[in-house]
């Protein structure tokens, strides 16, 4: 099925669990089939389907936007996998955004919807995009700190992955 | 352009939104200002690493689709036989109708999944007031309209005199591009909903009417236009409205 990838890795961000993540995308499509004589067919089928995906999540309220899940990791692989670390250190970070600044990253940056399309999936003006975004951007900076990619930072013993 | 101005641009720089003379600007600043240069270059950095981050996950999905699959199967399957006893119970309504006001034109042998559909939509749309995209001016509508094979004087011509053109946009009903236009009336309590298909595929039938849930559906076909009219109003009204556009088409 055309974009579900997209919201999967989308939805895997916003929810408490992988479960979650899925059950959320499974209710998308399901609802996107059941609503498919309201989609527009001069508008964007993928924006539409985020709408669904974010209309969805906001509706189950807050049971689903709990802190992802945290395994403990074992130290040394640290250094081994330097890539590796760098995506954790960044999901950590997006991880502790506000859900609204997660929200426009995760459209804007990864999945590429523009400032207009953003503000048609989450219904709310261009100009609340715009600072949601520059905020979002802002805060993941500093939760990043200065540290260049890929260079590992150091085991403290309470290092964690996401799942 | 200042620093604040093209530091509150940057969000539509990276998704390239920027009209041309803004982009001009925009760039003209951030290459004689060392600051904002240094600010657009970290943000590409972060943005990157993001990117990466959450790109570098796989993201399997076959188990979501079958569970997807499975599911649309028995609903498509449990929707057949609830449409069966409906069909039962519309058709045995409908003989008492024909029997005892005998004003109901031919009914189809059966309703078509199209008259489901619209009753749904109008239900969804009108009654329950579901937000949406309407167009509201007629010059925008007419382009609608022609796609559709319908001038812009039939728009206001199909619908009885007490009722005025209200708002129009497009949808799809049972896999078929309708053009649905909504008329209220001027105390705005009467509302029909009337959708046209320009691209005649005989799946209506001649003019008939049903009643879907609250809402009472009547379809004709004039030439090449299949059209359906639903309604939450009692009685005939659909049939009359329906009649009315066939002969004003």
């Amino acid at each position: 099925m055309p974009h579900a990838q997209s919201l999967l890795r989308v939805a895997r961000r916003m929810t408490s669990s992988p479960v979650a993540a899925e059950d959320l995308v499974q209710e998308t499509l399901l609802a996107a089939w059941r609503n498919f004589h309201q989609f527009q067919p001069d508008s964007n089928i993928r924006a539409w389907l985020f709408r669904i995906l974010l209309n969805n999540f906001y509706a189950q309220g807050r049971k689903l936007r709990a802190v992802p899940p945290m395994v403990p990791l074992t130290p040394g692989s640290q250094t081994v996998f330097p890539v590796l670390d760098d995506a954790m250190e960044v999901s950590r970070a997006l991880e502790s955004l506000e859900i609204e600044h997660r929200t426009v990253l995760l459209l804007g940056v990864v999945e590429g919807f523009t400032c207009r399309e953003i503000a048609g999936i989450l219904e709310v003006p261009i100009g609340t995009v715009m600072s949601r975004l520059s905020r979002a951007r802002q805060a993941m900076r500093t939760r990043l700190g200065a540290r260049s990619p890929g260079v590992a930072f150091a085991a403290t013993g309470n290092l964690t992955k996401a799942i | 352009m200042t620093c604040v101005a093209a530091t509150s641009l940057m969000p539509l720089y990276f998704t390239g939104e920027l009209d041309e003379a803004r982009a001009r600007e925009f760039a003209k600043h951030t290459q004689s200002c060392p600051e904002c240069a240094r600010e657009l270059s970290r943000q590409m950095a972060v943005d990157a690493r993001l990117r990466a981050a959450v790109l570098a996950e796989p993201a399997d999905t076959a188990a979501i689709e079958s569970r997807v699959k499975q599911s649309i199967a028995a609903q498509t399957t449990s929707r057949r036989s609830a449409r069966r006893w409906a069909l039962t119970a519309v058709a045995a309504a409908a003989v008492v109708v024909i029997g005892y006001a005998g004003y109901w034109a031919l009914l189809p042998p059966k309703p078509s999944p199209a008259f489901a559909a619209a009753a749904r939509d109008h239900h969804m749309e009108i009654v329950e007031g579901q937000p949406r995209r309407w167009r509201t001016d007629i010059a925008s509508v007419s382009d609608l309209a022609a796609r559709e094979g319908i001038s812009t004087a039939a728009i206001s011509r199909i619908a009885p005199p007490d009722y005025h053109f209200q708002q129009a946009r497009l949808c799809r009903l049972d896999g078929v591009i309708y053009l649905h236009l909504v008329y209220s009336d001027n105390t705005g309590t009467r509302t029909f909903s009337m959708f046209l298909n320009g691209q005649n595929q005989n799946h209506v039938g001649k003019v008939y009417a049903s009643s879907l849930g609250a809402e009472h559906v009547a379809g004709f076909e004039d030439g090449h236009v299949t059209a359906m009219v639903v309604t939450g109003q009692a009685g005939d009204a659909a049939l009359k409205i329906a009649r009315f556009a066939a002969s004003a088409i």
